[in-house]
Parts: structure tokens; sequence; C-alpha cells
């Protein structure tokens, strides 16, 4: 599941550096820096999340974490 | 849409060439990395999209976006994909029957998703081209273009970015580390 976020997030990234190279404007690679950076610090937290969560259930599947379904 | 995909520059069919690679290659690498059961594999597959989408930067005059990706997504998130797909020890993923059942729904949002790109780049104006042209740009090289905007016009979020990062330091440690019997 986050390696299809971060697939999301360079697709992103892809799309605003085409643009700033299309519009000969510098602002796109600007964008896509951040979007870089952030995406890092999201992927740590993500997986910190998971590694967390899988001392105590021992499956890693979104799916069968449904304790606090309603 | 002929005005934007990312047309590379110089004659003949070479460059052409290269650039269709790279689009296709990023294509398929892409559904390689969701569809395989291993998880390593996933992985591995996805550090070389990453190389492909740096290659592709390349084209399009960011040199140093190119090289940040290299660096960033394949030299660390990857790294860390790793590390935590280990330590895990997720084993090969079976092929669940609700996996086979979602299959559709996703493939028709997709395909939703992707007719409105369509309609929207039919419908693209485009706005009068901005002050950096390539030649400009590649006169005084990408890093210092990019640093002079970074710099001056964009300080403020750069400093949050790096604020950002320190909570992810931070938090990653909070949350991942044992508690101490104390």
């Amino acid at each position: 599941m986050f390696m299809s976020i971060e697939l999301m997030l360079n697709a992103v990234n892809m799309s605003l550096i085409t643009f700033s190279h299309y519009l000969q404007d510098m602002r796109g690679q600007i964008l896509a820096f951040f979007v870089i950076a952030v995406a890092a610090a999201e992927a740590a937290i993500g997986l910190a999340i998971i590694i967390a969560l899988f001392r105590n259930k021992s499956t890693a599947h979104v799916d069968e974490i449904h304790e606090m379904q309603g | 849409m002929e005005l934007l995909r990312a047309r590379p520059r110089g004659k003949g069919m070479l460059p052409k060439l290269f650039f269709a690679y790279f689009a296709f290659a990023i294509l398929f690498i892409a559904m390689l990395v969701v569809t395989r059961k291993n998880p390593v594999h996933s992985v591995l597959w996805m550090l070389l999209l990453f190389f492909h989408i740096a290659g592709l930067y390349l084209f399009l005059n960011a040199e140093f976006l190119a090289a940040v990706q290299i660096v960033v997504y394949a030299g660390a998130i990857l790294v860390l994909f790793l590390f935590v797909v280990f330590l895990l020890n997720i084993k090969e993923e079976i092929k669940a029957k609700r996996f086979i059942n979602a299959w559709p729904t996703g493939f028709a949002f997709a395909l939703g998703i992707f007719f409105l790109f369509v309609m929207t780049f039919r419908s693209y104006i485009a706005p009068p081209a901005g002050p950096y042209t390539v030649e400009m740009v590649q006169s005084e090289s990408n890093i210092v273009v990019l640093g002079k905007k970074l710099y001056t016009e964009f300080l403020f979020p750069f400093e949050i970015a790096s604020l950002i990062l320190l909570i992810a330091i931070v938090g990653a440690i909070v949350l991942a580390k044992r508690r101490l019997k104390s």
C-alpha cells in the first residue's frame, strides 16, 4: 500500500516537472522538490506506524486491522 | 495533447526512441510493482522505476531533480522500505479472494480518472510562457536557477520543509522504539 502512495507521488512529481518545462517556469520544479521532501517524511512516519502496529498484531494487511471499526 | 507530452529536444529518431523506451518502461514497471506477490520483488522493481523516472527528468531539463530523485527516493526511501520488509518478515501474499473481487472496481475508477484527464487536456489553454527558457536555464545550471528561486522567493516553505523533516525524524523514532522496562 505504501508503495502505491510513493508511485502516486512520483506521478505527481512527473506531471509538475513536465508542466514546468513546458510553461518555462521554475515553480513546478520547486514544488516537486517540496513534494519529494514531504514524501520522504511521510514514508518514514508511515513505516514507523506499521512497525509499531506489527508488534501487537502479527499481520501487515490493512484489511485485518479493524479494532477501531464501528 | 501533443503540447503536453515531454518532447525530447534534438532532431532525429534517437531522442524519441529513448523517450519512448523510458515512458513505456515506467508504465510497465509500475504495473509490475503493484502486482508482485513477493514484497521484496515489489521493492526492487520500484528501484528500477525510480531510475527510469530520473531518466525522464533528465529529458525535461531538470538535472538537479533527477539527482535528488535518485539520492532521496532510490537511496533513502527505498532502503527504508527494504528494511521494513525484511524486519517484519512479510510472507508471500496468497492470492486471496478479496483481491480478485476488488480488482474490477479499482480498474473502473482508474479508467474514469483517465477519461477525466483526457477531457481536461482537450480543453487546455496555455498561459503565456514564463521567463525560464531552456537556454536561460542551461546557461547557468539548473541548480543555480533553482537555488536562486528557492532561497529568496520560497524561503518560508523551505524552512517549513526542514521542520517537517525534523518532525518525521523525531516521530519515527518515538513510534518505533521499544518501551524500556523501567
